[in-house]
């Protein structure tokens, strides 16, 4: 293995990390590691870096990059909103591949924000033949919409967890949590006992459509969640309608890794997720050619 | 990382001192990232040639922070040092430290015996205390998540030797003695002010002692989504930098 910097791209170069195996496995997609959140190309706890190095122990050759204004790229001047940025620079980081080492299928990998640019640079790019989305939320979709599933996870935790606690009893008697919030989250969840809103079905049934509409493109995907952590809710809000199906199509999975936080700090969960994934790439069956 | 000093414009010149930037190490090497990214754009702005480097086992430099000792780190400030002066030919050096960062150049300085300036932002001034500190931090966290606590190996999503373990206890900024450097600059981010007895000790190791109280956010204890740039300090630098280097 070895590994080489670059700088990518024309309007805005952004500064990544090629790790190349010492064997490249030429079946295998070329691996895009996007930044999750702010953090730079190594990864929250250094994550990215220890997952492009066992990558490439499976023979994969993979991308670690800065986007612009992170970690060790320079900021765009074009004042490209952020989603639209990040997509194109994801996409220029695909083409420089392309011409440099041939490169025509990629899995994207991404955590939280990461995992919004994969998804929408999936949907724009058929070069795209597998991502990873990990504790995926928001999905850049509508703010009313993000707040009404955020609310079913809290109250998943107030009924599950917050209830039977009894220093959460006592904090409430003394004044210390926030009623505000409390008081929304049970009235969402009357209200969502009457059936879901039409604002919350609309943004669901508009993303499960890019999800479902990227499996049947062909594209593999694998969803990965902290236990407990409120990407879960979005994905069940999303797609608990069309699991069977999705299932169905051999190229969707998901699962949940237990005892973590949201990035994956300590290192036994780095550990759990990094397996996840190394073993989800090894299990598929990559022979298929442009995702069109 | 190399980051030249810009010296396009009518009247601009490269200065005549390098300066090396010695990160902290571990999780908060990963928070301070960015801000000290930003800094040494800032220097270079203003025509100081910068070098950034990760220490073995850190970023994206070779192996884990399991493999390597605290001496290897202390080492990798030294050839980052020759690397910038080989780089920017500039005739004097400084090397700009945070938290353990500072520690470990300052034994650098000691060691290289021929760096003109330092400075010296929030060193460790006890490893025993900073490794409680960060073992408390790990604890909670594995407290939260129900993950079983590790055999005191980790900290925080990083594996240490129990010789490195051993090594970062021992930090002790008051051990080191003798002049390092012709000036330094002790940077304090808290709101109570510089330790009176780490001043003080600060000052046996230079010829004169600049102290820069500067109270802004601890932003390697940040999230890199919650941190704030330390803009008043990375100033503070600079002027200093601008006025000693002169």
């Amino acid at each position: 293995m070895n590994e080489r910097f670059a700088m990518i791209g024309d309007t805005a170069p952004v500064v990544a990390a090629v790790t190349e195996p010492g064997e490249l496995a030429e079946a295998l997609p070329t691996a895009l590691l996007l930044n999750a959140g702010l953090v730079h190309k190594v990864g929250p706890g250094r994550q990215t870096v220890r997952l492009a190095r066992r990558l490439a122990e499976r023979g994969v050759r993979s991308v670690r990059f800065d986007r612009s204004g992170i970690g060790d790229s320079e900021p765009r001047s074009d004042n490209l909103p952020w989603l639209e940025s990040s997509v194109a620079e994801a996409r220029e980081v695909m083409d420089h591949l392309e011409r440099e080492t041939g490169a025509t299928r990629f899995v994207l990998v991404g955590l939280c924000s990461g995992a919004i640019t994969g998804l929408h640079a999936a949907m724009e790019d058929p070069r795209v033949a597998g991502l990873v989305l990990i504790n995926t939320r928001g999905y850049e979709a509508s703010s009313d919409w993000n707040q009404q599933v955020m609310n079913r996870g809290w109250a998943r935790d107030y009924w599950k967890k917050s209830l039977f606690r009894p220093t959460s009893w006592w904090r409430a008697l003394t004044g210390r949590i926030q009623y505000r919030r409390l008081g929304t989250v049970i009235a969402r969840q009357v209200r969502g006992r009457f059936g879901a809103s039409e604002e919350l079905k609309t943004q669901s049934d508009q993303i499960a459509g890019m999800i479902t509409g990227l499996v049947d493109r062909g594209t593999e995907l694998l969803f990965v969640h902290s236990a407990g952590d409120h990407a879960k809710d979005f994905f069940d809000v999303i797609l608990e309608s069309r699991m069977d199906s999705l299932r169905a199509s051999g190229r969707f999975e998901s699962c949940t890794i237990e005892r973590t936080d949201h990035t994956f700090t300590l290192l036994g969960s780095q550990e759990r997720l990094i397996d996840a994934i190394d073993a989800w790439y090894g299990a598929r069956d990559w022979s298929g050619g442009r995702h069109e | 990382m190399y980051h030249p000093a810009q010296v396009e414009g009518e009247g601009r010149a490269s200065r005549d001192c390098g300066v090396l930037l010695c990160h902290p190490t571990g999780h908060e090497y990963i928070r301070c990232h960015r801000g000290l990214r930003e800094l040494a754009v800032r220097l270079a702005r203003a025509g100081f040639p910068v070098v950034r480097f990760d220490y073995a086992g850190s970023g994206d430099s070779t192996g884990e922070t399991s493999d390597v000792r605290l001496a290897d780190w202390s080492n990798d400030v030294r050839n980052a040092a020759a690397y910038l002066r080989a780089c920017s030919l500039a005739p004097t050096t400084c090397l700009v430290g945070l938290r353990l960062g500072a520690n470990l150049a300052l034994e650098a300085a000691r060691e290289l015996g021929d760096v003109d300036f330092l400075a010296l932002w929030q060193p460790v001034a006890s490893g025993a205390d900073y490794l409680a500190e960060i073992r408390a931090q790990h604890a909670e966290l594995a407290r939260e998540v129900g993950e079983r606590e590790s055999a005191g190996s980790e900290v925080l999503g990083f594996s240490y030797s129990d010789e490195m373990l051993r090594d970062i206890a021992g930090v002790d900024f008051h051990a080191a003695t003798g002049e390092v450097c012709e000036r330094a600059l002790l940077i304090d981010n808290t709101e109570a002010g510089l330790d009176e007895g780490l001043r003080a000790h600060a000052a046996t190791l230079t010829e004169e002692l600049d102290p820069l109280h500067v109270p802004e956010p601890r932003f390697w204890d940040a999230e890199p989504y919650e941190a704030v740039m330390p803009h008043h300090t990375a100033q503070g630098i600079l002027r200093w930098l601008e006025e000693t280097a002169e």
